[in-house]
């Protein structure tokens, strides 16, 4: 799809040579190379700076990733552990099972469980002394550890399917799917499909980047029905009770029922820790705390479902990643390959620990200029019926080194949501237009007035009705 | 990586190598035999009938209390169950005894399963054909959310629905629009005795789960502006 982005301000002055002011906020940052001095005191063990902080090893007594799981970053079950009934781990389905080990407890930890959940397979030792529930591979019959107990964390759902499941009882918002979408110089906005929430925006180097918002998932169910109307003696041989006790046997399955009935209803296990601190922890910046914003600008206050300092301050903690993936599948959205990383004389920090020494001086090289938006998507309810209403709060922090400029924020809804209109808030200054889309609702596009400095950010909110 | 549309080919996820016109229970049959969670599941239905319908479900060899609709209940997936429908508007005195067929569930998340029911909707016309002696089976399916149509569901009084003629088969249809979850058959053959029904009309007995009746959170009021309300004083 091809959305045209009319601006309020014309299109050469946004394409024409970079202010002098940019520039020098470039230079300063680029030329100056500014070093900086850490005092590191690290008396035992390998010291990590800006890295995730687990390794390998951590796969025993607590969950942990491995930090080259990039499967989990941006990605739309990167949190899935703790959303509506998911599964712990990750995105990837099981084929990747082995990069997304989880710890398990020994069997009297989870009294209740069946004894096949934590049965132990010969050549696969569990980490730690516990005990793994395991699970065939789709693909290669091979045994493969796997978050447990089955169906701990959720209802079931088949081995090698991401979750949500199925995903036809879901709604889905935000994110980039498809085509990657781009911004061309003419300001067309291409590669935008149903249900994608994305910014655009220009760095001082004269770059124009797109970034996806993380996606929301609504649980929301709509049927339909197929009838047909038949003359009743046309079908009489057919439809005939007589029919049903000779070749199909119906008290046949109705005599299997009751025994293993109460497998699927296993879900007290769903509050063990089920998701990896670092994947949180390695991608905090020293940039990302915006300025505080003022809630005097909008309607209201904070609502409930907003009540997450990334929210209010552009601040992640620890604390809230399991209340907020609830409403966030993935909520980290930039690649790990762009989070800041510290350099000790060109060196990791862990390669240069020594024990003879309490303080070393280390000297760090800032690294390059590295322009970048976040955007955080939430949803103030995780399950919606035909009718009701959802609100939408969109997070944006500039979480780079640099100001940028243009930014533009596009929201293609679903055909199953209708926005209210004149729902839509945004705390800083913008241009907001609502325009018909493809699906039969409307594309959202709020124009910032102002360039983000480093740091600074904003929130949007909006309210869908579902269809 | 297999995807939820993904299944070896020897068991696609469909239902359309059957026919909808297949007996009642051959194709929840069918559903069974392919395995997965739904063996023994209780999955929730809600059955909808015009105002001042009641309706009866079959409790062994006889019907249970009527009950005014909608009815909320939880049926398994496989048996066939049959229904008392009686208070229909504009014929007072006649009833009609559909079937409900539950062949897939749904997987809502915990906690939720009652308020995301199944929706059984016995529209008044379809009780009307059923009276004049046509058999209607409507397919029920859950929508995929990338073809659903934009309209709102008060604007399509709370279900969507399309028509297939005599030689189309409506469970292929429906395959085509979404996931087929129940079907439900109004008209065929009535009771000698609607209190003491023979047991081949009965047909098997099977067992269901009484939810309660759904509540529904009403807005409050609106409230008048703080200028208004100034004023008023």
């Amino acid at each position: 799809m091809n959305a045209l982005s009319p601006r309020f301000r014309s299109a050469p002055a946004r394409n024409g040579p970079l202010p002098i002011g940019w520039l020098g906020v470039a230079g300063s940052v680029l030329g100056l190379g500014m070093m900086l001095v850490v005092l590191c005191s690290c008396q035992s063990g390998p010291c990590v700076l800006g890295g995730s902080g687990a390794g390998a090893g951590s796969v025993a007594g607590s969950p942990g990733a491995l930090p080259s799981d990039s499967g989990s970053l941006g990605g739309e079950a990167g949190l899935s552990a703790s959303g509506p009934g998911f599964w712990a781990g990750g995105a990837g389905g099981w084929a990747g099972a082995p990069r997304r080990l989880v710890a398990v407890s020994a069997p009297a930890a989870s009294p209740g469980l069946p004894p096949e959940a934590f049965w132990q397979p010969s050549g696969w030792p569990a980490p730690g002394g516990g005990v793994w529930a395991v699970v065939p591979d789709p693909q290669t019959g091979q045994p493969v550890p796997a978050p447990a107990p089955l169906g701990a964390y959720g209802p079931w759902q088949p081995p090698g399917f991401s979750p949500p499941w199925p995903d036809d009882e879901y709604l889905r918002d935000g994110g980039d799917q498809g085509l990657p979408a781009g911004v061309s110089p003419d300001w067309q906005v291409q590669g935008l499909e149903t249900e994608d929430t994305i910014a655009h925006y220009d760095t001082p180097d004269g770059q124009r980047r797109v970034e996806p918002s993380n996606r929301v998932y609504l649980y929301s169910p709509r049927f339909g029905s197929v009838r047909q109307v038949s003359n009743l003696v046309a079908n009489e041989g057919r439809e005939g009770w007589a029919n049903v006790y000779l070749p199909t046997k119906l008290t046949q399955h109705q005599f299997q029922q009751p025994p293993r009935s109460h497998k699927q209803h296993l879900a007290l296990g769903r509050y063990h820790t089920p998701q990896t601190p670092v994947q949180y922890l390695g991608r905090w910046s020293r940039d990302v705390i915006s300025s505080a914003l003022g809630p005097q600008s909008f309607q209201d206050r904070f609502l409930p479902f907003e009540d997450f300092q990334i929210i209010r301050l552009g601040q992640m903690e620890n604390s809230e990643r399991e209340a907020l993936a609830r409403w966030v599948q993935a909520a980290v959205v930039w690649a790990k390959d762009d989070t800041l990383a510290v350099l000790l004389n060109e060196k990791q920090a862990a390669a240069v620990v020594q024990d003879e020494s309490l303080v070393q001086l280390y000297v760090v090289h800032e690294p390059p200029a590295n322009p970048k938006l976040r955007l955080v998507k939430v949803a103030s309810t995780a399950y919606a019926e035909p009718g009701d209403v959802v609100d939408f709060t969109l997070r944006f922090d500039n979480v780079g080194n640099q100001p940028i400029q243009n930014v533009t924020i596009l929201d293609n809804l679903s055909g199953r949501l209708e926005y209210v209109p004149d729902s839509a808030q945004c705390s800083v200054q913008a241009r907001f237009t609502a325009e018909p889309n493809e699906a039969g609702s409307e594309l959202l596009r709020w124009e910032l007035a102002e360039p983000l400095q480093p740091g600074q950010g904003g929130i949007i909110r909006f309210r869908c009705r579902v269809r | 990586m297999p995807t939820a549309r993904s299944t070896p080919p020897d068991q696609p996820p469909v239902h359309f190598q059957h026919e909808g016109i297949l007996s009642p229970g051959q194709i929840a049959a069918a559903r069974l035999s392919r395995g997965g969670p739904v063996l023994g599941y209780f999955q929730p239905v809600e059955i909808k009938a015009p105002l001042g319908v009641s309706v009866a479900l079959a409790e062994g060899a006889q019907f249970g209390p009527l009950q005014p609709a909608p009815v909320r209940v939880g049926l398994l997936i496989g048996p066939v169950y049959r229904l008392r429908v009686t208070n229909i508007p504009r014929h007072p005195g006649e009833e009609v005894y559909p079937t409900i067929e539950v062949i897939d569930r749904l997987y809502t998340p915990m906690g939720q399963e009652a308020r995301f029911a199944i929706p059984i909707q016995l529209h008044q016309e379809d009780l009307e054909l059923a009276l004049e002696g046509k058999l209607v089976t409507r397919v029920i399916y859950v929508e995929d959310p990338q073809r659903a149509l934009p309209v709102a569901a008060e604007a399509i009084n709370g279900e969507n629905w399309f028509e297939v003629g005599p030689g189309r088969d409506p469970l292929a249809v429906a395959d085509q629009l979404g996931r087929p979850v129940a079907i439900v058959r109004l008209g065929g053959r009535v009771p000698l005795d609607p209190e003491h029904p023979e047991p081949e009309f009965m047909g098997p007995p099977a067992p269901y789960e009484r939810l309660p009746a759904r509540m529904r959170v009403l807005q409050p009021p609106p409230r008048k502006p703080a200028a208004a309300k100034e004023a008023g004083r």
